[in-house]
């Protein structure tokens, strides 16, 4: 007899990877095997997915590494494979996935090794060949230490302690910058006007100056002004008497004295009518408030946060803000960067909205594709954090297996929204320009709809980065212009 | 001779799914069909870290069917190429390869035993 290589079409043929659905309907968690013995592999595989896991599995470390994600519930990895060892894979995930535990699979004279890996933070090792129910028993408990993990690390999310601010992570130079500014003024009773685009976390960094502040204790009152009707602004700011209009059937406090003792935060501020405009500022100055129909004076303490999308110094000039109100609300004044500007963010960012969703809707972990994260990368975000949310609710709707691809995400319909204003915008009359300042004026727009990157500029206008680099300098164009 | 593997423990690990034990023969199959090669290009080019490589994943693959006299083979083989003993490795080589194909009879008779067993 001599081993041909077998005619079925069924069977599996060396170093495929595959994952393999459960027998039973209920799927009790999924993980990711990694041997380059095909025979462990599918052994493993069998038994695993016969008690009702779910299987994925590698032949090799780097299709290993390539696999984890955050669905993952439990890696076993063999201690020695080609391309990345048991012991690479083993770092990497602990380093990058650190809920998800790790079993070390290790054959006969590999005993120290497993030792040193347990040192290293695996869970445990199985020696070859393996015991079925010391195998079982240990990946139940393997199971349940990495769904601790990932409950814990959700209820940190949930009360925010595991970024500075949720979905703000200090790795880019501009959310450093308001980060570390944030972190100058929370301790700070004066006023701060909040700037920057719609959806991008205005109203996440004002709760976060309240609950890092020292009227943490104290109430957090919201009122954004965009969104009231502006007959009953007012009514809702700064309460009413009985009788003062049809309706006040009772004294009522406003929203302000309801933040006494902790932070008022009026949020699109640029949209409070005109006419309102001189009692806030009386407020603002005094602290001191009258409800409608009320000549009585009330003193009200509070930290006042406001935010505005728009710009209100040119509002100001357009007479459609008080001057003397914006230089009282502007007092201390953070710009929230928009997501374009922050997009190494966005696979931190992406991974706690899709926590949050599930923790809302219940069910198997979510995930991103390569590509899905990609994706997200790519994008320009027109919509920020609020677009982004928005859009990964309804992938992860879509999304089969709780995987999400990039067709879930469905980005080329905003993308094309945002590509028809973005060409209106950028596209006046080049008549009249010297070739110079039509170049200039390419590269600034190109650079534009890149979001600052260099390189995919580079490829856009089919010159290299280098050459982007020189007409920058030739040109005189700094990032502050794009 | 011994046989090669011992089958109770095989059908206990599998909860007697001889389908399961049928499908993992054929992964083995294929493995040592496409092993038996490599080996033959590694000791031909005296290429120990190979060797040694190979033998050891045949030692867990053969662990999974309890064959013990296989791991025992492909352990020596395993320890010998990394000790560089060139003389030794063919021979080695040979009798792994056939007392794999000897496991690879004695699982298929055992199945086909156990299946008319069950259906007698």
């Amino acid at each position: 007899m001599t081993f041909a290589s077998p005619t079925a079409s069924s069977a599996p043929s060396v170093g495929d990877s595959i994952v393999l659905p459960p027998s039973p309907s209920t799927v009790r968690g999924r993980i990711l095997v990694a041997d380059d013995d095909p025979v462990t592999r599918r052994s493993l595989e069998l038994l695993l997915t016969e008690v009702g896991y779910q299987v994925t599995s590698a032949a090799d470390g780097q299709q290993a590494q390539s696999l984890v994600d955050d669905t993952i519930s439990l890696a076993l990895f063999d201690l020695q494979m080609p391309l990345a060892n048991g012991m690479d894979c083993l770092r990497y995930v602990r380093q990058r996935f650190p809920d998800i535990q790790v079993m070390m699979i290790s054959g006969e004279g590999e005993i120290h090794d497993a030792v040193a890996a347990m040192k290293e933070g695996a869970f445990e090792f199985i020696a070859k060949p393996f015991d079925k129910d010391k195998l079982l028993v240990n990946v139940d408990r393997a199971i349940t230490a990495t769904k601790l993990s990932r409950d814990n690390r959700n209820l940190r999310d949930m009360v925010g302690d595991s970024l500075p601010v949720t979905g703000f992570s200090p790795k880019l130079p501009q959310t450093k910058k308001l980060l570390d500014q944030v972190g100058k003024v929370v301790g700070l009773d004066s006023t701060i006007l909040l700037t920057g685009e719609s959806g991008t976390g205005k109203t996440t960094i004002a709760r976060y100056i309240h609950q890092q502040g020292p009227r943490a204790d104290q109430p957090f009152v919201s009122v954004n002004c965009a969104s009231l009707p502006r007959d009953l602004i007012e009514a809702e700011l700064f309460g009413h008497a009985r009788g003062a209009f049809t309706g006040a059937v009772k004294d009522r406090p406003g929203r302000a004295e309801i933040a006494d003792g902790g932070t008022l935060f009026l949020d699109e501020i640029g949209d409070l009518p005109l006419e309102l405009q001189p009692k806030l500022l009386t407020f603002l100055q005094d602290r001191t408030l009258q409800r409608i129909g009320c000549n009585e004076m009330r003193r009200v303490d509070v930290r006042v946060i406001a935010a505005s999308h728009q710009d209100l110094a040119s509002m100001c000039r357009e007479n459609r803000f008080r001057q003397d109100l914006y230089y009282r609300l502007n007092v201390l004044s953070l710009r929230v960067p928009s997501l374009r500007e922050r997009t190494l963010d966005i696979p931190e960012l992406a991974q706690h909205v899709l926590r949050r969703i599930q923790n809302q809707r219940g069910g198997s972990p979510l995930s991103l594709s390569d590509a899905a994260r990609n994706a997200l990368l790519a994008y320009n975000w027109p919509g920020n954090i609020r677009e982004l949310e928005n859009v990964l609710e309804r992938a992860s709707a879509f999304c089969d297996q709780g995987v999400i691809q990039p067709t879930d995400l469905a980005l080329h319909t905003s993308q094309q929204a945002f590509n028809s204003v973005v060409q209106g915008e950028f596209a006046p009359s080049l008549a009249g320009m010297t070739l110079a300042e039509v170049e200039r004026k390419a590269l600034i727009d190109t650079l534009k709809a890149c979001s600052g990157n260099k390189a995919k500029a580079a490829r856009e206008m089919d010159i290299s980065e280098k050459s982007i680099y020189n007409k920058m300098k030739r040109y005189n164009i700094t990032m502050d212009q794009i | 001779m011994n046989e090669p593997c011992n089958w109770k423990v095989v059908l206990d690990r599998f909860s007697g799914r001889l389908d399961d034990i049928r499908e993992l023969l054929t992964v083995f199959q294929t493995l040592m069909s496409q092993d038996r090669q490599a080996m033959a290009s590694a000791v031909g080019a005296q290429d120990a870290n190979a060797v040694a490589r190979i033998a050891h994943r045949i030692k867990g693959a053969s662990g999974n069917f309890s064959a013990d006299r296989m791991v025992q083979i492909a352990g020596t083989l395993e320890n010998v190429a990394k000790q560089q003993l060139w003389d030794q490795l063919p021979s080695l080589a040979d009798q792994l390869f056939c007392e794999a194909e000897r496991l690879v009879c004695h699982i298929e008779q055992c199945t086909l035993s156990s299946e008319s067993i069950s259906t007698s």
